[in-house]
Order: C-alpha cells, then sequence, then structure tokens
C-alpha cells in the first residue's frame, strides 16, 4: 500500500494521511464494491465502500477519535516523567483493512494528536522526508514537541517553564542532560518506548538540591549524541504578569507569559432580551419585570515587548483549540483569544507588542465569590494555604 | 533563529553558600531560597545584583552568574 509521506509508522491527526492502491481488475465490465474497515484502539470507527483505484485520505476520521496527552501531576519533582509507555501507545495505533474482489490490503501507524504546518508538510513531501524521522525521533537534534522554536537551541523564559514532551524510541535508551555552570550530568535511562516529559523547572530544583547548583543552560544528549541546548531567559520584575497556558499545533501544552496591563469588561449583551410584562391583578396593569441576566465577560490584556519568534509562538496560542488563564484567579481560566490587530515587522526596529482579547469561555448567571478548595469561609490556621508571615 | 538579546535567568555556582548569605536577612528553607531565586522580583535582582555577577557569553546568550 502506497501511503504518502509516512515512514515511520507515525502520523499526526491534522495532517493528510493517504493511502492509495490499485486493486487489480479481472472483469473490467463487472466491477464490484471495495470494503474498507478502519480500526482505532481495537475499535471499529468507520466503514464504507469504494471503487479501485483507492485514494483515501483517513486523517479526518481518527482526528476525530485521537486524544490528547496527558499532563505529567502537579507537582511534578521528577525531570523526567513518564506520559504514556508502549501499552499505551497501541491504544493509538489505527489500523485500516481493505478489500476488493479477493484482494486485501492492510495499513497500520500510530496517529498523534496534532499536526505540522502546510507549508513544512509540504516542503518535506518535496524532500522525501517524514517529519517524526526527521525531527522527533532524530536525537541528533532538537526532538521537543515544542512550537516554541525549530532550532536546536530553545530558550524558555523563567516564568514560561512548562514540561517538554518527546518520544522515546527503546526501552533503556539514555537522557544525559548536563547543566553548563558547573558541569554537573543528570542522566536517565528508566523509561519505556512512548511519550515522556522533560519537566525543566523539576531539573533546576534538582541540580539545585542534589548538586547545589542553581543553573539555566543545559545540554541535552541522547544515547551520547548531543540533541540541543535549553536555555532558561531572566524575566524583568513586572507589577502585572499573566500566563497563558495553550495547546499548541503539536497537541501538547506550552505556556507564553503576557506582562502587559490586564482589564476585565463585564457585558450583560442579553439584558434587554431578559425583560418581560407582568400583570399586576390589584392595580390591572403590565409592569416591567426581569429574569436574571446571564454575564459574559472579556479580558484585554497587552502582551508586553515580543521579539519576532515570540510572535510565532503568539500566533501559535491564538490559533490554539484550548487556552487557559493562569494567574488572575487561583484556578485556571478557559479562554478564546483573539487579537484585533496584529501587524508586526519581522525584523523590527523598535519594541513591538500587541493587544490581546481573552473572552471567557463560559457565561454566568449567578455572581459570587469563587470556592477555590472549600475552605475559603473558615478562619485560616497554621498550615493553611492562607497562612501569612503575620500572626492569625 | 538565532536571538542576539536572551539574558539567562541568575545562576548559583554554590547555592549552600548563597543560601548562607541570603538566611542573614531572609527566613527561609532552602528551598524557600530556591523559590526566591527562580521567581523574578525586584528583591531577587537586588540580591544578585549586591554581589558581583559575573556575565560570560555563550553563544548569543549572556550567562548571568554568581560565583564565590
Amino acid at each position: 500500500m502506497n501511503v504518502q509521506g509516512i515512514k515511520s509508522g507515525y502520523a499526526f491527526s491534522r495532517n493528510p494521511i493517504i493511502l492509495r492502491e490499485s486493486f487489480p481488475i479481472d472483469n473490467p465490465n463487472k466491477i464490484p464494491d471495495g470494503r474498507c474497515e478502519i480500526i482505532y484502539a481495537g475499535t471499529t470507527i468507520y466503514e464504507g465502500r469504494f471503487s479501485p483505484p483507492l485514494s483515501m485520505n483517513v486523517a479526518e476520521i481518527a482526528d476525530a477519535f485521537v486524544t490528547f496527552f496527558n499532563e505529567p501531576p502537579e507537582g511534578n519533582i521528577s525531570p523526567i516523567w513518564q506520559i504514556e509507555d508502549t501499552g499505551d501507545m497501541c491504544d493509538r495505533e489505527l489500523s485500516c483493512l481493505f478489500e476488493f474482489d479477493g484482494y486485501e490490503a492492510e495499513y497500520n501507524c500510530i496517529v498523534i494528536p496534532g499536526g505540522i504546518s502546510r507549508q513544512n508538510f509540504k516542503r518535506l513531501l518535496q524532500l522525501n522526508k517524514d517529519i517524526f524521522q526527521e525531527r522527533f525521533f532524530n536525537p541528533k537534534g532538537n526532538f521537543f514537541l515544542t512550537t516554541r522554536t525549530a532550532s536546536w537551541r530553545i530558550v524558555m523564559k523563567e516564568t514560561e517553564l512548562y514540561p517538554l514532551y518527546f518520544f522515546p524510541r527503546r526501552t533503556g535508551d539514555l537522557i544525559r542532560i548536563v547543566e553548563r555552570t558547573n558541569g554537573s550530568i543528570y542522566e536517565n535511562d528508566s523509561f519505556d518506548e512512548g511519550v515522556a516529559v522533560l519537566d525543566v523547572a523539576a531539573l533546576r530544583r534538582y541540580f539545585a538540591e542534589q548538586e547545589q547548583v542553581l543553573s539555566s543552560v543545559f545540554d541535552v544528549y541522547y544515547n551520547s549524541n548531543f540533541s540541543c541546548r535549553i536555555v532558561v531567559e531572566r524575566c524583568d520584575p513586572t507589577r502585572e504578569r499573566y500566563r497563558l497556558k495553550f495547546r499548541n499545533s503539536l497537541g501538547v501544552f506550552e505556556i507564553i507569559e503576557l506582562t502587559g496591563e490586564l482589564s476585565i469588561t463585564p457585558e450583560y449583551t442579553d439584558a434587554d432580551e431578559s425583560q418581560f410584562k407582568r400583570y399586576d391583578t390589584r392595580t390591572t396593569e403590565f409592569f416591567t419585570d426581569r429574569e436574571r441576566v446571564e454575564r459574559k465577560q472579556s479580558i484585554s490584556v497587552e502582551t508586553g515587548v515580543k521579539r519576532p519568534d515570540e510572535i510565532r509562538f503568539l500566533m501559535d496560542m491564538l490559533g490554539s483549540e484550548e487556552v487557559y488563564l493562569l494567574d488572575l484567579t487561583p484556578l485556571p481560566i478557559k479562554v478564546i483569544p483573539s487579537v484585533e490587530e496584529l501587524t508586526y515587522r519581522p525584523r523590527p526596529e523598535s519594541p513591538q507588542k500587541f493587544t490581546v482579547k481573552l473572552e471567557i469561555s463560559s457565561s454566568e448567571e449567578n455572581i459570587m465569590q469563587d470556592i477555590i478548595d472549600g475552605s475559603e469561609n473558615r478562619k485560616p490556621r497554621i498550615f493553611s494555604k492562607q497562612f501569612s508571615k503575620q500572626f492569625n | 533563529m538565532d536571538n542576539n538579546n536572551v539574558v539567562s535567568a541568575p545562576q548559583l555556582a554554590d547555592v549552600a553558600k548563597y543560601y548562607d548569605i541570603w538566611r542573614k536577612s531572609h527566613t527561609g528553607s532552602l528551598r524557600t531560597f530556591i523559590d526566591f531565586m527562580v521567581t523574578p522580583s525586584p528583591e531577587r535582582d537586588n540580591f544578585v545584583n549586591s554581589l558581583g555577577p559575573e556575565t560570560s557569553f555563550n553563544g548569543s546568550v549572556a550567562v548571568v552568574t554568581l560565583h564565590l
């Protein structure tokens, strides 16, 4: 079976998975229908018919069923954390079975949620290369699932640290991380083939606590191959700092910070429609009454100064299907981001910043103080979260 | 794309020694000190600047380190 551009057995659900096969036709006067069955995670998700020659894009069918990777647990202290092992990855297997006039064809691959840009997809097809082999399975380059950069040097602001996802290839592979301050080494070979994360914040803490060095520059080696360098960038102290956690194009979460002023605009757009007339039997007249009005909220926040590479990262966030605003309230708020004007210069001569509008995805009728852990109405005690240095 | 204006987060070559210095004017465990050092704040900048950080260049990254 001819498969367009997939050589590694892995495919993204948002990029075409085009299967082609020219079944032999024994009797041209009577061409029967072919049958196809698509199975994902052991369950038949699609059955249909086709006429040869077969040319079918199964990506959209798979995309409807594929699930995103889990996140590492909150408060994780392990620099490397396994998200999915070999067994979990088997549940991501897509099997396509085709049968035509006694002839059978089959194709299997692992489907990963997300995708690369169309431009990159076309370019890789021209070069006859596979994105997984070239990047995500390549130990001699930046193999992390990040849209922050495609370079060998990953620069992350210290407030934007979030675990970097990657695909360990074989059980027993060795990751060695060398911090560049004193040359201390962290090694880990206790992960399986599947999906894992490198938690840079946990890695910094590991070196600080175990090796007595707080480092911001790390070299990553995979099976003795130099892969990439991770640089933790300093952030200026600011009065207002908000972070957006978003699902990037490659299907995993990343964080981008916004350091400008934030303002919230409550909108009671249905206020007029909720009014109605009620009849008063005592005075025999109609008076105006109203139901509770739904409140929508939108947030306007400035991005702070962004470099051209950060603007591309910002654009990935603006197109994301899942974005959460952190740091405004103790719990993340799901928002839908947009921007009224995003005109930028790739080679700027002056600092560039923009205003992002965030629409809170759920509206409210009943307005009250937030419940975080259910203990807000109690007097804080010495071990409670609300305890401060002042005696209480 | 390489950047020519990246400054690293402050590094400590010896966490224990700088923790001892920090403890003279602050209260907290080693973990509190690490939290202090990995969180941007004017207090952290003052602390780092008061101890004469060394700036070296690693490619296009300016690396700021406190060495005793």
